[in-house]
């Protein structure tokens, strides 16, 4: 049939058995009578919620700082003070970064960006292992120990992709992509953002030369995420929207080659000014000015750093080096901005054939949620992987408790707990327990009494040890309680104990305690698996 | 003569509505807040939806009982996800499409799901010419070969073309719907149609071809 006109016409002829069903109809009508009714109650306990929504932002932050919080913090760093000569901010540098991206997304056709990713060698996993058994060395100078120390930050904090997606609720998620535990080759990923700037729709694919390894989009209705299943496949969840979603003003958030940075350098992170803009030419001839911005290390240095290269033509961020202690992790730039009449894959995600999510998990990629907020004491006892403490009883000062799951990064292949009780006297109580602060912390232990210079503590009713301060503990707590979202107390307290099962959760009190209330909550720290609901 | 339509409760009273109440049913700009706290006002939204619903259903998955079964999980979809919902009704309308839309095309994933329409597609053909499956009128034939040939394009183009030609949408209602510009529906469609007809002429030649 040649003829398109014919062949519309042969369309309008076909015909459908499509004459609606009465009593289907009306017994449906009686299933979402009832439906109605169950999901009003529900809407009524949902109201309740929106606090512990409202925290569960406040949480991913911290999540997203928990490494620099507790490394830093636990070694007795502080940060040091701004230096008034660099007057520009990294957080006001990214920001006009984003917004300068955001003419990018702002085009009345559809916008394809791609960037490429490459991710260098990060053998991380074994070589932590090792570092932590020869701190155990009573040998070992000073000297050697800071410099294990650098090696075992420096392992911890590297390898590992921010990655920012949106939820239908409209919130920003954030999950990281960790790339091979043992492989010291470079890894290219390929970041694919198809934007319509006209209805907000959206469409992001990382994907290896072999297979997806992330996706997230919106299609106007629903938002469409790929999580890691429990049997390590990646799956693809869709949502509908919710009341609280609008379309985000700026792609450049979550799209793009700056998405996850921001977020990851927010204003309450220990990023420095930055440090210094030069001059200089990208491959393709491009005049560019790159600004270094990063973290001053535990010994003063910024040897972790970013480099951010802006063509001075608009003021766009063209590529990105990120470099840990000296060595360059990752690479990111843009090689593609056009527009196109479609995006290369549906707006609706579901459409995305399970061969095109790689079936099963690429061996080497996994991809894990930064923060799980609101698990049960049955979660953390079962997602663990040690023994989890718990407060018997709720801080009598406190009013809710929330336990977030955050991923370890210090032990990639486990999680963090964070149990965060509030309190309207704003002593609010932070509970941080990870295994790769248990390994790390009894190995220094272990070191400090070997050297015949053991910490002192105090030794609970329950076993339960509370060591004296070893510094650092007004840093880790001004930045704990900034990142859940709490001014921190002048007042406040970061507690160092060792249960007898020999982890070291850490306690961080939002303002002072009496020595009774301090007795209290040290007695009260019980292995979760013997907590009884109250 | 009073045709009976259907049944709503209201304020704990089961009602029957005739099709001449329903149609004179008359809904105001507040017509979406009050059905949010109001079963009655949500019945009388469904029934007014239902049968739009239904037939897009039929006309994307060609077999009423699974067309019914879809029915019925995008209007329990809609129910839990009502009171996230702004907009009048004709947003909307437009609203339950797309539900509707992904419901079908998630349905539709399952390879097996699309042999078994397939057979039923085969199956009410030959039934619609006296179980003589070889004495096929060509205008069934076209229809069969058309709704195979469909199924075999990617959801976003079946979508189109079905809101096109079996709903009679305009364009500009599509558009809303899928949440683009008419020219882009216009593009979108014309390329569509071009992968279908290619199909179907494929089709259409191969099975001559074997009939010789």
């Amino acid at each position: 049939m040649n003829n398109e006109k014919q062949f519309e016409d042969l369309l309008r002829t076909v015909k459908f058995d499509d004459e609606p069903n009465h009593r289907h109809r009306d017994k449906l009508g009686q299933e979402l009578l009832a439906a109605f009714a169950g999901q009003q109650r529900q809407q009524r306990r949902t109201s309740l919620d929106i606090w512990r929504t409202i925290m569960q932002s406040k949480i991913t932050k911290l999540a997203a700082v928990a490494a620099v919080i507790i490394v830093v913090g636990v070694m007795g760093i502080r940060r040091q003070q701004q230096n008034p000569g660099k007057p520009i901010s990294s957080v006001e540098f990214l920001a006009k970064a984003q917004a300068a991206e955001q003419t990018l997304f702002a085009k009345d056709q559809i916008v394809h960006i791609v960037s490429e990713i490459t991710v260098f060698g990060n053998s991380y996993n074994q070589r932590a292992n090792e570092l932590l058994e020869k701190l155990k060395d009573p040998k070992l100078s000073s000297e050697q120990v800071n410099a294990i120390n650098r090696d075992l930050i420096s392992s911890w904090m590297v390898s590992w992709l921010p990655m920012a997606s949106l939820q239908a609720n409209g919130e920003q998620r954030l999950t990281e992509i960790r790339l091979s535990g043992e492989s010291d080759q470079p890894y290219t990923i390929y970041d694919h953002a198809w934007y319509e700037h006209s209805t907000g729709r959206f469409v992001r694919i990382m994907e290896t030369e072999d297979s997806i390894i992330f996706a997230n989009a919106f299609d106007g209705g629903f938002v469409y995420l790929t999580t890691a299943g429990q049997d390590g496949t990646l799956q693809l969840k869709s949502q509908a929207i919710t009341g609280d979603f609008r379309a985000p003003e700026n792609p450049a958030e979550f799209l793009g080659i700056t998405a996850g940075v921001r977020q990851c350098l927010s204003d309450k992170c220990v990023v420095e000014p930055v440090q210094e803009v030069t001059e200089d030419t990208l491959e393709d001839g491009t005049s560019v000015l790159v600004y270094k911005l990063g973290f001053t290390d535990p010994w003063g240095k910024m040897n972790t750093y970013y480099l951010m290269k802006v063509r001075r033509a608009d003021e766009i961020i063209a590529e990105i080096e990120y470099t840990y202690n000296g060595q360059k992790r990752l690479h990111i730039r843009r090689i593609a901005s056009e527009t196109v009449d479609s995006p290369d894959y549906s707006w609706n995600l579901a459409e995305l054939d399970s061969e095109e999510l790689g079936g099963e998990k690429p061996s080497d990629v996994s991809v894990a949620d930064v923060a799980i907020p609101n698990i049960s004491v049955r979660d953390m006892i079962e997602r663990a992987g040690f023994e989890t403490y718990i407060f018997s009883n709720d801080p009598a000062w406190t009013q809710e408790r929330m336990i977030v799951d955050v991923v370890d990064p210090m032990n990639p292949t486990s999680r963090m707990f964070i149990v965060l009780y509030t309190a309207q006297d704003s002593r609010h109580v932070l509970l941080i327990e990870s295994q790769g602060h248990n390994k790390y912390m009894s190995a220094m232990f272990r070191q400090a009494e070997a050297n015949g210079q053991p910490i002192k503590h105090t030794t609970y009713a329950n076993g339960c040890k509370l060591y004296e301060k070893v510094g650092g503990e007004d840093f880790w707590t001004d930045m704990s309680f900034r990142h859940c979202g709490f001014e921190p107390a002048k007042d406040r307290m970061g507690l160092i104990t060792e249960t007898p099962a020999g982890t070291f959760p850490l306690i961080a009190i939002n303002g002072a305690l009496s020595e009774e209330e301090l007795a209290g909550l040290m007695n009260s720290l019980i292995p979760a698996r013997e907590y009884k609901v109250k | 003569m009073v045709m009976i339509a259907g049944t709503y409760i209201q304020n704990g009273l089961e009602r029957t509505v005739s099709v001449n109440e329903l149609s004179s049913l008359r809904f105001g700009p507040d017509t979406i807040t009050s059905a949010k706290s109001d079963p009655g006002a949500f019945t009388r939204l469904y029934f007014r939806h239902y049968d739009a619903i239904f037939k897009y259903c039929v006309h994307r998955l060609f077999d009423r009982q699974t067309a019914e079964d879809v029915t019925s999980e995008v209007f329990l979809s809609i129910v839990k996800n009502f009171h996230t919902f702004e907009g009048n009704e004709r947003q909307f309308r437009n609203w339950i499409y797309r539900i509707a839309t992904n419901a079908v095309n998630q349905h539709l994933r399952k390879s097996s799901r699309q042999k078994a329409i397939l057979f039923r597609i085969e199956q009410q053909t030959n039934e619609a010419n006296g179980d003589d499956g070889g004495s096929k009128s060509e205008s069934q034939e076209d229809a069969f070969i058309v709704k195979r040939a469909l199924l075999a394009l990617k959801p976003k183009d079946q979508t189109i073309i079905t809101m096109r030609f079996f709903e009679n949408l305009k364009l500009e209602e599509i558009a809303e719907i899928v949440g683009t510009s008419a020219g882009t529906v216009r593009s979108q469609l014309s390329r569509a149609l071009a992968k279908l007809r290619k199909q179907f002429t494929s089709a259409r030649k191969g099975g001559r071809e074997a009939a010789l």
